[in-house]
């Protein structure tokens, strides 16, 4: 089944076309400015919907005449750019008289790495702009065994990115800081139980920006975001009794916490598993991949029930098909 | 106030489905918005509320989403 998936929680406008046994292709496009305007990003959206589709599908060598089921993310994420990409999904199943799958945009990200990489069962951390998750089967549903109490580790990486004069996206940059830095500072290390907070390690963080080194804050601020994370990890994988680490978000992409996730995994003789990064931050291939599974499954979806869902919680969806 | 925009094209009724599901989840709260099928090619929206700035948004909100059906169904 050749499937369409389209992408618009947060900034990021993707599709992706998948097969049974492959991702076909992967286009996105982003919006950028200083944090994210959700009217500005939807608009953004709005202007770049058709031709991101055209190309999608002229990278995957077809035509809208051989797509199958047209899925999109239903939720969580912000409003107005969920309608974007509900309502471009309804355009495209009219079109053609298609169906139609909304799908959980948290639950996408652990699909597509089963998918691509054979993950049977794993413990997923998700590390993104707005969702900072420790995610894991059991009773049916995705469960959340962690979760940030307040925003994601990307948003408090991105507004100290501002704070010391860098422009989004700011990732790459944040790791090479991150990397020189020699002094650790103190910064709060703030876990409750297996939940997280990000926000008083930030203000910390940008107080200890004057008299201090770039390279010393970032260092202390992000090592000890990720060891707070990667201890909650540890703790789902203990409870759960997996063996297999997923990361996915695109936070995933920093070398350091890579590196962490390995080290620790290792510890545990278990294994860690990393989809390539175009498929691990916000992308339409994911999506493609989760609505051809839950159509696969037997799951069904009318043209009205594809309202988006600006709160869908990830423990919320009944999993059919596992 | 209320205020009304008719559409009158052939694909009225694609308008009309792929809008229809976001009638509750139009983000403006001041106003109250309807969407309905006068005939296949025919579809009217009205919008009703007291703060004309609102009401101009969720016209916005409407004409923007008819331009990616009208450009999706081109495709």
């Amino acid at each position: 089944m050749i499937t369409l998936g389209i992408e618009s929680t947060a900034h990021t406008f993707g599709i992706g076309i998948c097969d049974k046994r492959s991702i076909l292709s992967n286009v996105t496009d982003s919006y950028s400015g200083e944090g994210i305007h959700p009217r500005l990003a939807a608009d953004h959206h709005a202007r770049v919907s058709s031709n991101v589709v055209k190309k999608a599908l002229e990278d995957a060598g077809l035509s809208i005449d051989d797509i199958e089921l047209i899925s999109f993310s239903q939720g969580p994420g912000l409003g107005p750019c969920l309608r974007i990409g509900a309502t471009t999904a309804r355009a495209l199943a009219l079109s053609r008289d298609l169906p139609i799958m909304g799908v959980n945009h948290c639950i996408a990200h652990i699909e597509v790495g089963r998918f691509l990489l054979g993950v049977r069962d794993p413990v997923t951390l998700y590390v993104s702009g707005g969702n900072t998750q420790i995610l894991a089967f059991a009773g049916g549903r995705y469960r959340v065994f962690g979760e940030t109490l307040d925003i994601g580790i990307g948003n408090m990486q991105d507004t100290f990115a501002r704070a010391i004069g860098l422009e989004f996206p700011c990732g790459r940059q944040i790791d090479q800081l991150m990397s020189r830095g020699t002094k650790y500072l103190d910064i709060p290390y703030t876990i409750k139980g297996m939940d997280f907070s990000f926000t008083g390690m930030l203000t910390e963080a940008i107080k200890h920006i004057h008299g201090n080194s770039k390279e010393d804050v970032t260092f202390s601020l992000m090592e000890t975001a990720f060891s707070i994370v990667v201890e909650a990890t540890e703790r789902a994988m203990a409870h759960t009794q997996k063996d297999e680490l997923l990361l996915a978000g695109g936070n995933a992409a920093s070398p350091r916490l890579r590196e962490m996730c390995r080290l620790m995994c290792d510890e545990r003789g278990a294994s860690m598993h990393v989809p390539p990064f175009d498929v691990c931050r916000d992308n339409g291939a994911m999506i493609a991949v989760l609505g051809m599974t839950e159509y696969d499954s037997g799951k069904r979806m009318e043209m009205g029930e594809t309202k988006v869902r600006q709160k869908w919680r990830t423990d919320e969806e009944d999993v059919k098909w596992r | 106030m209320i205020m009304t925009i008719e559409i009158i094209d052939p694909l009225a009724s694609k308008y009309y489905r792929a809008l229809n599901p976001e009638i509750e989840s139009v983000p403006y709260k001041k106003t109250h918005s309807k969407i309905e099928l006068l005939e296949s090619d025919r579809m009217r929206i009205t919008v009703e509320g007291d703060d004309l700035s609102a009401i101009r948004g969720t016209f916005n909100s409407y004409l923007n989403w008819i331009k990616i059906v009208e450009e999706n169904l081109d495709i």
